[in-house]
């Protein structure tokens, strides 16, 4: 039996180590129950909790890799980073990269992530434990494994071959990855970092880019722990011993049982992506127990059987039972023993992963199918380890997951999935949800403009207060006499001239009635075809003459600076100083600010005030506040916009309404979900 | 409606219509409405260069050699040149002279501009609220007022030390004391306020012309019912 | 590092324009041919870009690029715009009435999309960013200022009111402020840095 201890839980009470299936504390009795939960199982009954814990305890202190570690050679397939820390402190000297890794992890929250921060959390906890009875022995076994497991993991990723796969579709650093996740498919539980896989392939010297594998490695180990249905516990046992040799030579097999899961709960990514990179060689570096060894066929079967236990167990959370004790007898093999069964397994009629990659591609097969492939020994195996009982409580160590490891997982599974792949099928499933939901607030604001403006105009009361700037606007012009000339800047472009025309139409009208000369200037190309509608919004005479001023403002200063050299406007407006005011009409606060800082320091009696667009107004504020503007007309109220017929004011204030509503709702969706995430947290 | 109105309604309804296609996913017409758009405007706006700028400003004073105006002229001559000389792959490097020259006397009205027409007024605009004319009528302190002065400084400040703050955050220096961090919220308090204002400004604006659109569509359709 | 000729003319026309300024109004002569140079130049770069332009859609029609049709489109309605107004001229009114009655309605219905786009962007606006003291005030005055705009409030013609909603209305005037004066000297530096060659166009 390997029985993965790697995943050990703390009491809530008293802060001790306990096995994952233990409800309550072997130490103190107190209930650990709602810490636990079996991926894919419903939760047992209390009785058979309770019944089976005692089993468990007895089987543990019986344990003979417990009482003699001397001779175990047990193969957890990673052991957490709690453990390998121990292990490593306990039984050699800390590597160097394994202490920059812990002191970086460290200082990095954010990098490591809420699963590693449960693990430093248990280190935390632990170092103030003492090891003693149970516990201690526990400690000296893991740290033998560990040890042992990562000579042979060092020796497995250099043996990989490199040979068998598109390099177009898996990366080397993925490759690499994979390597050295051992016997992904089989993993329950593990940790993050400080992976003890890592111990022999890191390389000497640590850098950002090593980090960063290592990082995601442990996410690819976590995609392995979240896509891993449950499985029997001897057939854990039996797929964490078969050598990374067996896999490199017939991957595919392994494989197919696996991207079903990973296809419907991950992500969507076609067959053909998803399935070549589980088809590298994957290797085992974690140790072998000789008594755990197989040969690849009896792997195959209890592959298969995941896809049918994952189902079962939902319906049977008693599933996986007494295998535990029987196979903790079996956790003493002989190395020889091992070495001969490799040999078998490499005489067996296994297909080369070339003609194995084509069946990758193809949907995941059937059981059915998956079992007749299979040689008839792993069939004849099968039906003994259907029988297997299933009972939760009895599951070893490594076969469970915590609920939120899980959820972790899955979320973490999508992104590295993401990793060295082609993502074009997410993305292409991914855009008609954010595009439906675009469309549908869309359709939502302009069928509410729509319905708005069929009902009829609806115009906004006459007397509605005007902000600061547009009364002393109105002041400024009330005060202006007959005969005043006044310069009219149009500097706008097409887009805006709805709004400006509908503002600065009445304001010309007024300024026209009270007989005031009016001088047109553009600035922009644009507006030359501009004009002739805001002339003919404000009664003025169509010919009323437009000067282009090339160079904007730039014309203006040559203009001001010596009138005689510069050919501005034609000779109409040469002089700036003949004019009591300007008026600014423009859609660009930039513009406004040019001639503000460029004009107005040249001609220092003269008065700017300005008509522009709602967005605009902000930035002109300071401009007014410090009397380098006079006065500016914005928006819908200053215009008066709304009480004119051509505008539905109605219309408008539908809009509003309508984005009041929505950035109500983003606020809302927004502190939901934070509540919902903040609890998840406490439950956690 | 005369035919020439009726002419550009329809014109302005299709292409309003291809630009909404837009909103259903399609980048054809869209594609072509955008490209309409540009093609029109570029030649409008060399229509315009050359009649209002180039044959004034340039062709005009080199045709006539008695013009004192002439040698002068002949300056932009040479930028202009060099510059044309940018559309072929040789002349690339040539256009580095008129585009320097360019950018020097931008760059120098800029800096007058901006210390004649916005800091320096800004800045003293600021400090004029301080005047002991403004805070005291009479003998008597003008709370509002003073409360007013102190809360625009104080609010000008804390903006300028979050673009402070910015340029510490890009440098890697980011160890403040706690009571500098509060004036960086402050600050962004500030800031918050000016964009939602801006935000709400541009929607209005987008609004105003989404429903002036809407409006020429129905009364385009309504001619005809 | 620009090239030594260029650095030189940059900083020539920069001091020019710089002295004739200080020195006003006597330096205006200087100032009024320098800026006529500047934008002569500056129209001619932009017809330079006109012509790069449509030489780089020329370009794709004849090599049959991917989406060269719009290509098609775009020179088509250059050569038939350019045409028209070489043959009325650009005052004509039945060419400007022509080009308002294209170049408006797409602007306009480009303006549009902007606020079709903006409302659903406003509720992912929270989701992206997040809870900070930037977003938290931005969606408060963003409301507040929607909930002004509606005009409901002004309307109610309550003087206590009235004078809240002008203070409210003055508060972005602050950070305004702040900004401009922020960028102001943010410019000043770039304008320093161009006109000495360390930074902007002419770089080798």
């Amino acid at each position: 039996m390997t029985e993965d201890h790697s995943e050990l839980n703390l009491c809530p009470k008293c802060g001790m180590e306990n096995l994952p299936m233990a409800t309550r504390c072997v130490h103190c009795g107190a209930e650990m129950e709602s810490l636990f939960t079996i991926s894919g199982q419903a939760q047992r009954s209390d009785e058979e909790s309770e019944e089976s814990l005692s089993d468990i305890i007895e089987e543990i202190r019986n344990d003979p890799s417990l009482k003699t570690p001397a001779e175990v050679a047990p193969i957890p397939e990673i052991p957490p980073a709690d453990q390998i820390d121990e292990s490593v402190l306990n039984s050699q000297e800390l590597p160097d990269w394994l202490a920059k890794v812990r002191e970086r992890a460290q200082e990095e929250e954010d990098s490591i992530g809420d699963l590693a921060s449960g693990t430093i959390a248990m280190d935390a906890a632990r170092s103030e434990e003492a090891s003693t009875g149970v516990e201690g022995e526990f400690n000296a076994w893991i740290n033998r494994i560990r040890e042992k497991s990562q000579q042979e993991n060092s020796i497995r990723a250099r043996q990989l071959p490199t040979d068998s796969e598109d390099p177009g579709q898996v990366p080397d650093w993925l490759q690499r990855i994979r390597a050295l996740r051992p016997q992904s498919e089989e993993e329950i539980t593990h940790e993050v970092k400080t992976n003890p896989d890592y111990v022999d392939e890191m390389p000497p010297e640590w850098t950002d880019e090593t980090l960063e594998e290592l990082r995601r490695e442990a996410l690819a180990e976590d995609l392995e722990q979240a896509t891993e249905p449950l499985p029997p516990a001897s057939t854990i046992d039996e797929e964490e011993t078969f050598p990374s040799e067996h896999q490199t030579e017939e991957p595919g097999e392994l494989v197919e049982e696996e991207p079903e899961l990973i296809e419907e709960d991950f992500h969507n990514i076609p067959d053909e992506e998803e399935e070549i990179p589980e088809a590298i060689p994957e290797e085992d570096p974690a140790p072998l127990s000789e008594a755990e060894e197989e040969t690849p066929a009896d792997v195959v079967v209890e592959e298969t059987l995941e896809t049918e236990e994952i189902e079962a167990a939902e319906e049977e959370p008693d599933f996986q039972a007494e295998e535990v004790p029987e196979e903790a007898g079996q956790d003493l093999p002989q190395q020889d023993d091992v070495q001969s069964e490799e040999a078998e397994y490499k005489e067996a009629p296994v297909e080369p992963e070339t003609s194995e990659m084509p069946k990758q591609i193809e949907p995941v097969t059937s059981l059915a199918e998956e079992e007749s492939e299979l040689p008839p020994e792993e069939q004849d195996e099968e039906p003994e380890e259907a029988e297997q009982p299933t009972d939760s409580a009895a599951v070893p160590p490594d076969l469970l997951l915590l609920r939120d490891q899980q959820d972790r997982a899955s979320l973490l599974a999508s992104l590295i999935e993401e990793e060295g792949r082609v993502t074009a099928g997410k993305q292409a499933i991914r855009k008609p949800s954010g595009r439906a939901g675009r469309l549908a607030v869309t359709l939502l604001l302009l069928i509410g403009l729509i319905v708005s403006i069929l009902i009829g105009p609806a115009a906004m009361p006459a007397d509605t207060p005007k902000s600061m700037p547009a009364l002393a606007l109105s002041d400024q012009i009330q005060t202006l006499a007959e005969n005043d000339q006044v310069l009219v800047v149009l500097d706008y472009q097409a887009a805006a001239s709805r709004e400006l025309e509908a503002l600065a139409a009445p304001l010309l009208a007024q300024l026209h009635s009270q007989g005031t000369q009016l001088e047109f200037l553009t600035t922009q190309p644009s507006g030359l075809f501009l004009a002739q509608s805001l002339l003919a919004q404000a009664g003025l005479p169509e010919d009323t003459r437009v000067d282009y001023l090339p160079g904007s403002y730039l014309g203006m200063i040559s203009s001001a600076a010596n009138s005689t050299i510069s050919p501005v406007g034609d000779g109409v407006v040469k002089n700036l100083h003949s004019f009591q005011l300007v008026l600014l009409v423009s859609d660009s606060s930039d513009n406004v600010r040019g001639w503000l800082e460029q004009i107005a320091p040249w001609i220092e009696p003269l008065n700017f005030a300005a008509v522009t667009t709602q967005m605009e107004a902000p930035v002109l504020l300071p401009y007014f506040d410090s009397g380098q503007l006079v006065g500016y007309a914005a928006g819908i109220a200053d215009g008066n916009l709304g009480s004119q017929v051509a505008f539905s004011y109605r219309a408008y204030r539908v809009g509003l309404l309508l984005m009041l509503v929505m950035l109500l709702l983003g606020m809302i969706s927004k502190g939901e979900a934070d509540a919902i995430r903040r609890e998840e947290e406490r439950v956690e | 409606m005369s035919p020439s109105e009726l002419f550009a309604l329809i014109i302005g309804v299709a292409l309003t219509v291809m630009i909404f296609s837009y909103i259903l996913g399609d980048r054809l017409f869209f594609g072509i409405a955008t490209h309409i758009l540009i093609g029109v405007s570029a030649a409008f706006l060399a229509l315009v260069v050359i009649q209002k700028v180039l044959l004034p400003y340039l062709i005009s004073p080199l045709a006539d050699h008695t013009n004192a105006g002439f040698l002068l002229t002949l300056v932009p001559l040479a930028l202009s040149i060099l510059l044309v000389l940018m559309l072929f792959r040789r002349g690339t490097q040539a256009g580095a002279i008129p585009l320097a020259f360019l950018g020097g006397a931008l760059a120098a009205l800029a800096i007058v501009g901006v210390t004649r027409g916005t800091l320096a007024p800004q800045i003293l605009s600021m400090i004029g609220r301080f005047e002991p004319g403004q805070l005291m009528h009479g003998a008597e302190p003008q709370w509002g007022v003073i409360l007013e002065a102190l809360m625009i400084l104080l609010g000008v400040i804390s903006v300028l030390f979050v673009f402070h703050h910015r340029g510490q955050l890009k440098a890697g220096n980011v160890d403040r004391p706690v009571f500098l961090e509060g004036v960086g919220s402050i600050g962004q308090i500030f800031i918050g306020i000016t964009f939602g204002a801006l935000f709400v400004g541009l929607f209005s604006s987008a609004l105003v012309a989404l429903i002036s659109s809407l409006s020429d569509i129905i009364r385009f359709i309504s001619l005809w019912f | 590092m620009k090239r030594p000729l260029t650095l030189i003319v940059g900083l020539l026309s920069g001091l020019a324009v710089l002295v004739a300024m200080f020195v006003a109004p006597r330096g205006g002569s200087v100032l009024a041919v320098v800026l006529n140079w500047v934008i002569v130049v500056a129209s001619v770069a932009l017809l330079v870009a006109i012509a790069s332009l449509v030489l780089t859609h020329l370009r794709f029609i004849v090599k049959g690029r991917k989406g060269f049709l719009l290509s098609i489109v775009l020179v088509l309605s250059f050569i038939a715009t350019l045409a028209l107004g070489l043959l009325l001229g650009v005052d004509d009114p039945f060419f400007l009435g022509f080009v308002g009655a294209i170049i408006r309605p797409i602007e306009t219905a480009l303006l549009g999309l902007v606020a079709l786009v903006m409302m659903s962007a406003a509720m992912k606006i929270f989701r992206e960013r997040g809870w900070s003291v930037l977003t938290v005030s931005f969606g408060v005055s963003a409301i507040i200022f929607l909930i002004l705009g509606l005009g409901f409030l002004q309307n109610l013609k309550i003087p206590v009111l009235n004078e809240a909603i002008r203070f409210v209305e003055a508060l972005p005037m602050i950070g305004a402020r702040g900004l401009l004066i922020g960028i102001g000297i943010g410019l000043l530096m770039m304008a320093f840095r161009v006109l000495f060659g360390m930074e902007g166009s002419g770089n080798d």
